[in-house]
């Protein structure tokens, strides 16, 4: 390949790399969102928490795929436990008081951090059989991002089986539609709102995880993640998360081509297409009117 | 002819005269501290014992105490308690003919202006402080400057870069900057690429005015010591950026051989990182990665997250180095470290094994802070201003002189490559490797010249 098609694929894995990221995160966010009408504030705050523990775990073990495989599930957890008994006692409250406590929830996970782990940013390194760089017609590319790439794929197939062939994914979808009627069906529909929760908050516990060897990981990581999952799910549309998926990839590919030709106006790109979509489908562009 | 008894008695009573007169002349100076001669053998900074209440000089920690970067005002806290611990075991200092103990005092900014300046006001108003030191944030530092201009109190900035800081109408009497500047950073890397084979450059920097301005500046620099060189790429990324892949991209797409980047905190971090994991190899030295030269390559974190051997070849242009050939340097090293093996979390970490770079900064800004109220025998701003101005200090033995005009510190600026493994620092990474003294003519900061011939005397 020529230098310059090098260049562009190379940018083009990068952007998809950095989609496929957001897309971890964002995609917990809109499903929770779309089953519980929560805008989760703290979900990224969940994502930090979670890389935080991988970072535990590693230190300890030494072992990055145990880390990878505990931590987001201790961040489920601890999802879990936020909704039944932090977030069902004020849902009868409605969605300020939801909103608010998330709010509450995030400071509570970044002092948190701060008392265990200190102030100072992290060192997750790569494992080294992930470690080192693919050449491959000029390109040399690093295999760790393919992995994240590999992994969100994986991720994204998995729950989307889960969704759409399994009997579970079907009562998810339904409560999604209708919850009282699901309710009225029998189907304990507090176990499936905190089952979802948790689910959304484990998706975002793996970004966090296999962020941190890419990220510094420090008490502001929340911040770094959580702006762009939001514009993610605001323009995919809310609880849609084909939405998610495609956007997140868009976005990704427009930062990295934005750097690439735009530079000084990459930053923005994000926010220019979130008001132009807005403008013309205010519901996002795969969400549906209620 | 012998002496008589009278000649002999006023021969006594004249000796005794000058015998007080030096013992009162050299009393002050018996009585004056010294850096590092205090009982530190217990310091601890999770247990810190300076006074709380009474007739003490009050120095204020004016930064951010909460949030994400609450580290660096955490570290801050441990480095004057240091000072404090010191100077208290020694006595104090005399002040207005009494010796007085520093009590520390936190006024936390949040990294923001706005509650930045209410807490210099609370510091100044309630506290009662006779000083601010700080700040991470030249936006912060600017809010700050006003309200040290409005309650006369003496300001000293020890962490904020932005050359306009100390420009007119921002700078007043009462501030006085004992930090290097971002100008001064990019005119010493230019002066020291002069003499070095590399001749392509790309600059990536954050997209505010230290950024910005430190890159004009080098390029200007550069301009001037090195006619061939090129600047092959010049970008400037948002604080805080994520992905740095499509920058670093674009990086070695230019075939550039030197990256200078100013980027601090968890910027400079994930461009290390993600500059090794994306493999920029230096054109000049495979076996190397793109050196980047940056004022705040030090940080522990990084280094040790790409490992010793990918750590050699960055090129680190602080403001602050420890030169372990100078005795005082080397005996502050032997203290710090040893105290530090006893010291529990947060303290426990790499980031605190040496005193260098910004906690070096720090350490001599209050060494010399203190220096001077002994000199002007009181904190009252008007005297300190006047005993500072052309005041300079070298007990570590690098010389910094206070420019009167402007109160802008002047040094000559230490820059290092990498090299590992390294005899000092940790052992997992890359550490300063010999210094290259960048004479304080070549690298002078910028001068405001509606300042010139402005003296408080």
């Amino acid at each position: 390949m020529s230098p310059t098609a090098v260049l562009y694929v190379a940018q083009a894995i990068h952007g998809l790399a950095y989609g496929m990221l957001l897309f971890l995160v964002a995609s917990g966010l809109t499903m929770i969102f779309g089953m519980m009408g929560i805008l989760n504030i703290a979900h990224a705050s969940f994502a930090m928490l979670s890389a935080y523990f991988c970072y535990q775990v590693l230190l300890y073990t030494g072992n990055f795929w145990l880390a990878l495989l505990i931590a987001p599930v201790v961040a489920g957890i601890c999802g879990v436990l936020t909704e039944r008994f932090l977030l069902r006692s004020v849902h009868k409250q409605g969605h300020l008081a939801e909103l608010l406590i998330t709010v509450g929830i995030m400071a509570v996970i970044l002092e948190t951090v701060k008392l265990f782990w200190g102030t100072e940013s992290l060192v997750v390194t790569i494992p080294p059989s992930l470690k080192g760089l693919l050449h491959y017609a000029g390109l040399t590319y690093p295999i760790y991002r393919l992995f994240v790439i590999a992994l969100s794929v994986l991720v994204l197939g998995i729950m989307a089986l889960i969704l759409f062939k399994t009997r579970l994914g079907k009562i998810v979808r339904a409560t999604v539609s209708d919850a009282d009627m699901v309710s009225a069906l029998g189907v304990n529909t507090p176990l499936v709102f905190m089952l979802v929760f948790g689910i959304g908050i484990w998706l975002a516990g793996v970004a966090g995880a296999v962020a941190g060897p890419l990220l510094t990981v420090f008490p502001g990581m929340a911040d770094l993640l959580g702006m762009d999952a939001f514009v993610v799910v605001v323009v995919g549309g809310f609880g849609s998360l084909l939405g998610a998926f495609v956007v997140a990839l868009f976005l990704g590919e427009l930062n990295a081509y934005g750097i690439q030709f735009i530079p000084r106006l990459a930053p923005v790109l994000m926010f220019a297409f979130m008001a132009l979509v807005l403008a013309l489908k205010p519901m996002g562009l795969f969400g549906e009117r209620e | 002819m012998k002496a008589t008894g009278k000649f002999q008695g006023r021969r006594i009573v004249i000796g005794c005269m000058f015998m007080v007169v030096v013992f009162l002349w050299g009393l002050p100076q018996t009585m004056a501290f010294e850096p590092l001669k205090g009982d530190l053998s217990k310091y601890d900074p999770n247990n810190q014992t300076f006074p709380t209440s009474g007739d003490t000089i009050k120095i204020a920690i004016w930064d951010v105490f909460s949030g994400p970067d609450a580290w660096i005002a955490e570290a801050y806290y441990a480095i004057l308690g240091f000072v404090a611990q010191d100077i208290n075991s020694q006595g104090g200092i005399r002040i207005d003919g009494k010796m007085k103990k520093i009590q520390i005092i936190k006024a936390d900014t949040q990294a923001r202006p706005d509650p930045g300046k209410r807490a210099a006001e609370k510091a100044i108003l309630e506290d009662k402080v006779n000083v601010l030191t700080g700040v991470a944030g030249s936006h912060v530092m600017k809010a700050g400057m006003a309200v040290a201009k409005q309650y006369k109190t003496i300001l000293v900035n020890n962490a904020a870069y932005a050359d306009e800081l100390m420009n007119l109408p921002d700078w007043s009497e009462y501030v006085f900057r004992t930090c290097g500047t971002g100008s001064s950073s990019a005119k010493a890397l230019g002066i020291f690429y002069a003499r070095r084979p590399e001749t392509k450059f790309y600059i990536l920097a954050q997209d505010y005015l230290w950024g910005h301005g430190s890159a004009a500046t080098f390029k200007q620099i550069l301009k001037e010591t090195k006619p061939n060189a090129k600047i092959v790429g010049e970008e400037y990324f948002p604080v805080f950026t994520k992905d740095f892949a499509p920058y670093l991209e674009k990086v070695r797409a230019s075939g550039a051989e030197v990256i200078f980047t100013m980027a601090w905190g968890a910027d400079s971090e994930n461009l290390i990182k993600q500059s090794v994991q994306l493999g920029l190899k230096s054109p000049l030295h495979p076996d190397l990665y793109i050196p980047q030269a940056s004022p705040f390559l030090d940080a522990a974190q990084p280094l040790e997250a790409i490992g010793g051997p990918a750590g050699r070849g960055l090129v680190l242009c602080t403001d602050f180095e420890l030169d372990r050939r100078v005795p005082n340097v080397q005996k502050l090293c032997n203290i710090w470290n040893t105290l530090w093996k006893t010291w529990k979390a947060p303290y426990n970490t790499s980031l605190y094994q040496w005193p260098n770079g910004g906690w070096y900064r720090n350490l001599t800004s209050y060494y010399w802070y203190c220096k001077v109220i002994e000199k002007a025998g009181s904190t009252d701003p008007k005297k300190v201003i006047a005993a500072w101005e052309g005041d300079t200090f070298g007990f570590f033995g690098w010389k910094h002189y206070m420019r009167p005009a402007d109160h802008q510190v002047i040094a000559d600026r230490p820059i290092c490559e990498m090299v590992y493994p390294h005899k000092w620092d940790n052992p997992k990474a890359a550490g300063p490797g010999d210094i290259v003294w960048i004479p304080a003519s070549s690298c002078l900061p910028t001068f405001d010249e509606k300042l010139k011939g402005r003296l408080s005397k």
